[in-house]
């Protein structure tokens, strides 16, 4: 048996080193805990029923099911074309303002985060539908491109969210309160990069030319019953939430429920119904995966009394509490550019929570605080997850990293500003959850 | 690559894609039974009994389901950085570990559930009470089973990436 605080060290460095050489992440994590179990326990029964307990008792929880469920919806509204349909109605109704086509991609983006819970399928459908558009009409590449992958961010903060899930079950709070909490800084973050937008347009109107000569029709059949989709969607499902009718799980059944329905009234055929059941099972595996072998960590954590060993080694480094969420900003930001968020969420929260309650954090703020962090290392070099899935999806070979990257920046600032309002007004976030 | 391993990979391959399927459709029940619950409880005062219970066990099956095609398809979340800068002799000592240490972490899954897994069916171990019950033992046996298909696809993936076999690709 070890001590406590040198198993600390040996299991965090093996952790650092291999989830840097590029070995599976979940693998890592139930890996180390178990053998920092053993370490701390000499005990070959104690370390295996911390792998038998994780595989069985610890996802046996109906909360998790809203994870699958939110994917499949998301899925099924992706292959049914509805966010290319809402793109052209906020480009109707925004006809009049200049960057008209950015801004229907940010307020598109934000809407159709309130049906989704992730930001990489936006920031694919957006790639393919709002890029040509803009180009096609002159606007700025790099204009047109941060637009895209900048806005895309707003997924993941407006509920639904599947990193506020994952953030709920790691800190044990109400996955609804944190909806809510998301629900206003993501106004505030969409309305701002609007403006941008706009401003950006009206100040050097190179960057986004007028469109002229072009026939503005109204929205056609096909796209109001999306748009109408999408608003009976968002009744349903964050409705149903908030007057506290459904469990986030049981919302994202309905919700599963009306992206099907809708899917089958705009025509989606058998193939893509399969192909949006089967991708999305895809997806959920290696989330739930990580889930499982994250409370491998956190029991791991708990049993070692790792977090009291932290919080004592920070006291005795005389940090603040100002300090101590500055030294977090600048973890999430740098894990932000090399790893996925929900991976840093899973990582970071289990140690960073104690340490911002300590600092007088309300948990429904530090959630959306840390999110907007977390989020804001997508959009950075140089691995922002985000910024390469647009490269991947939009359909020009001549679109470069560095186009993507020089858009985004304005995005990431006004990301940053966002995460300062939360700092300074906790109100913000916690206004809804009271 | 001979016609023996190239036929296994495609067994391999084309077994866990099914159950992949199989995961899918499953998480996609898992939407009906809440949708039954709600419409009997709000409409007609009568929720289906068990939701809670069916849909727990049930995310631990669409999991261990799911789990050995992710394996198969390299689709387990990882940084990238490094992995693309080095070889492709790098990358296949990455792999090979990540392998290595795939399959400690399933045979501690499948040794710790094991013992439990025996008990629960000699106990008959239930979960709920009254009107609704639903037997523990087939998940259990579920993990343990499928953990021991994981075990056997990492298995093949370090044989494959050890003779040379796969050398993967930058991610």
């Amino acid at each position: 048996m070890l001590a406590p605080d040198l198993v600390l060290i040996v299991i965090l460095a093996a952790l650092i080193a291999l989830v840097v050489a590029g070995l599976h992440i979940g693998i890592v994590l139930g890996i180390v805990s178990l053998v920092g179990t053993w370490l701390l326990f000499g005990d070959l029964t104690i370390t295996l029923e911390l792998a038998n307990q994780s595989a069985y008792a610890v996802l046996r929880n109906s909360v998790f099911a809203a994870i699958p469920l939110f994917v499949l919806m998301g899925e099924f509204m992706s292959k049914s074309g509805m966010a290319a349909d809402l793109y052209r109605i906020a480009d109707y109704f925004l006809r009049r303002l200049p960057g008209r086509l950015a801004v229907a991609t940010v307020f598109g983006n934000a809407v159709f985060a309130a049906v989704t819970g992730v930001s990489i399928a936006s920031a694919m459908t957006f790639s393919r539908v709002a890029y040509p558009e803009m180009r096609r009409f002159g606007y700025d590449r790099s204009y047109a491109l941060g637009s895209i992958a900048g806005s895309a961010s707003l997924g993941m903060l407006i509920p639904p969210s599947v990193l506020l899930i994952v953030w709920g079950i790691v800190i044990e709070h109400s996955i609804g309160k944190l909806f809510l909490a998301g629900f206003i800084p993501g106004i505030i973050l969409a309305l701002l990069m609007g403006v941008y937008c706009v401003v950006r347009a009206a100040a050097r109107p190179a960057l986004a030319p007028a469109p002229t000569g072009r026939d503005d029709k109204p929205p056609t059949g096909r796209e109001t019953v999306s748009g109408l989709g999408v608003v009976v969607l968002i009744l349903l499902v964050l409705g149903g939430l908030f007057v506290g009718l459904f469990t986030p799980s049981e919302s994202a059944a309905v919700g599963c429920a009306g992206a099907i329905f809708f899917a089958g009234i705009k025509g989606l055929g058998w193939r893509g119904w399969r192909e949006a059941v089967i991708e999305a099972g895809k997806t959920i595996a290696p989330i739930m995966f990580l889930l499982m072998t994250a409370a491998m960590y956190a029991k791991f954590l708990a049993l070692g009394n790792i977090i009291q060993i932290i919080q004592d080694l920070i006291a005795g480094l005389g940090l603040t509490g100002f300090w101590v969420t500055v030294l977090m900003i600048a973890i999430w930001l740098a894990m932000g550019t090399l790893i996925d968020s929900i991976s840093i969420i899973l990582l970071t929260v289990p140690i960073f929570w104690p340490l911002a309650e300590a600092a007088g954090w309300d948990p429904y703020a530090f959630a959306i605080f840390g999110i907007l962090a977390i989020e804001a290392g997508l959009l950075t070099p140089p691995f922002g997850l985000l910024v390469y899935t647009v490269k991947g999806a939009v359909p020009d070979p001549s679109v470069t990293l560095k186009d993507i990257f020089s858009g985004s920046i304005p995005y990431w600032l006004l990301m940053l500003v966002v995460m300062a309002v939360v700092w300074l007004w906790p109100v913000t976030a916690t206004v809804l959850t009271r | 690559m001979d016609a023996g391993a190239a036929a296994s990979r495609d067994f391999v391959t084309r077994s866990t894609n099914i159950l992949s399927t199989v995961s899918a459709f499953w998480a996609l029940l898992l939407a009906a039974i809440f949708l039954w619950d709600i419409v009997g409880r709000e409409a007609f005062d009568q929720p289906f009994l068990g939701t809670h219970e069916i849909v727990g066990n049930s995310i631990v099956g669409i999991l261990f389901l799911e789990l050995p095609s992710t394996i198969k398809r390299g689709a387990m979340l990882r940084t990238v950085f490094v992995f693309n800068a080095v070889s492709p002799l790098g990358r296949r000592v990455i792999d090979s570990a990540s392998y290595t240490l795939g399959i400690v972490l399933f045979l501690a899954i499948i040794f710790g559930g094991w013992d439990a897994m025996i008990v629960s069916w000699e106990t008959g171990e239930i979960e709920g009470a009254g009107a609704f019950e639903v037997p523990i033992a087939p998940v259990r046996t579920l993990i343990v089973l499928f953990g021991a298909v994981c075990v056997l696809v990492y298995a093949q993936l370090l044989f494959l990436a050890a003779c040379g076999r796969l050398t993967p690709r930058p991610a």
